[in-house]
């Protein structure tokens, strides 16, 4: 079993890693499509995060940026492991452990709005092989990157403020009673 | 030599002493009828103060607001799931292209790009934490879920709304350069209701955020002054 000192710490290795996870979700494509004419690719469409269009002959009328929440979310994160260590010098949470847990909470927040909005947009853009047969998507890792990143958020969020350390023994309780 | 001294100052008796805080003396017997009426001229006497009122819980009203700007944002959005996300008008004589949160005229993919599904989502979470804070107004027990559950809310409004925004406005961009840039491409993109809720419940959720942050200061301030009065 853990000591709170110890929860708050992996709390804070928790954002750590969700900030990381979160960091590289912008260097990760949501999908690439392929368009093939007579079994030869024409034209290949790759969207990232800034929601430029990236290939030979790229170009999307409508494009989809997830950097800024994402920047937006690794810096609440920073700031949750900055607070979980803080908090972690004493058994108790704390000041430190409340803004550490909100912070991950935003972040959280963020993260699986982010991770929504880009999923459906995705989804949308894999059903393009129904349109006809020269158009094939495939999709990228940043979905996956942005989901983990929210899964280690929230696992943050709930060890922030966990436990505090059981009472042991009271001096004095013997001669009082 | 002895004697008696010289009276240099005046005995306890001889000033009106001033009344220990709290007191207040008898009220002069009321005339009955017994007697002629006679209002004595002069100021009124002061009114009897009441029992002392308790200190307003400035922490618990902010919890009041942030939850009530929760809910108001979680309802914009939910609302705005119903409306038009945007429309494309064009001169072709073609019907326009329009974008609700959940399907569209067809024209993109085959799946619509089914924006209700964050935004419902967003709605239930914002919904939720605004009623575990206005909760958390009479249950301290509540607060630490109430505020993780609140900032979680506001980040995911935060997200959805800052990405539908971007991609409407985008969208409004490419056009605009696209009809500027070549002879007959008059297309026209109209911002809809479900967009311009959303970045309001965007605001909302965000304004929330302030006396959600404000209240658990003030609480320790308030717990430190009471402190100060015990001691």
């Amino acid at each position: 079993m853990l000591r709170p000192v110890r929860v708050r710490q992996v709390s804070a290795g928790l954002a750590v890693a969700a900030a990381v996870a979160g960091l590289l979700s912008l260097a990760l494509s949501l999908d690439t499509t392929r368009f093939f004419y007579e079994g030869e690719e024409l034209e290949v469409v790759t969207r990232i995060a800034s929601g430029e269009v990236l290939g030979e002959g790229g170009f999307s009328l409508d494009t989809l940026a997830w950097a800024g929440p994402t920047v937006l979310a690794v810096v609440l994160l920073g700031g949750a492991a900055v607070g979980a260590v803080l908090a972690a010098r004493s058994d108790r949470p704390g000041p430190w452990g409340a803004a550490a847990q909100q912070l991950a909470a935003g972040a959280t927040g963020l993260l699986a709005g982010v991770t929504g909005v880009v999923v459906v947009f995705g989804v949308s853009d894999v059903s393009a092989y129904r349109v006809g047969e020269g158009v094939v998507t495939r999709w990228g890792p940043a979905p996956l990157a942005l989901a983990i990143a929210a899964v280690l958020a929230l696992a943050a969020t709930l060890t922030a403020r966990r436990g505090s350390a059981t009472v042991l023994a009271t001096i004095g309780a013997g001669e009082a009673s | 030599m002895t004697g008696p001294s010289a009276p240099w100052s005046p005995s306890p008796q001889a000033f009106p002493q001033p009344a220990p805080q709290g007191f207040h003396p008898p009220a002069p017997p009321f005339p009955t009828s017994g007697g002629p009426v006679a209002w004595a001229g002069g100021v009124a006497p002061p009114p009897l103060p009441g029992p002392p009122r308790a200190p307003v819980d400035v922490g618990a009203v902010l919890r009041l607001v942030a939850g009530a700007l929760l809910v108001a944002a979680g309802l914009l959005v939910a609302i705005a799931c119903t409306l038009t996300v945007f429309e494309i008008e064009n001169d072709f004589g073609d019907p326009p292209f329009e974008a609700t949160a959940w399907s569209d005229s067809g024209e993109r993919y085959p799946t619509p790009v089914r924006w209700g599904i964050p935004m419902a989502a967003v709605a239930v979470v914002l919904l939720v934490g605004g009623v575990l804070v206005v909760v958390s107004r009479w249950s301290a027990r509540v607060r630490g879920a109430a505020a993780a559950m609140a900032a979680a809310a506001a980040g995911g409004a935060l997200a959805v709304g800052w990405m539908v925004g971007d991609y409407v406005a985008d969208l409004d961009a490419t056009l605009r350069e696209n009809g500027s840039a070549v002879e007959g491409f008059p297309e026209v993109l109209r911002t809809g209701g479900g967009t311009v809720l959303l970045q309001i419940a965007l605001w909302t959720a965000l304004a929330a955020v302030v006396p959600l942050v404000l209240a658990p200061v003030l609480d320790a301030a308030r717990a430190r002054a009471a402190l100060g009065g015990v001691r």
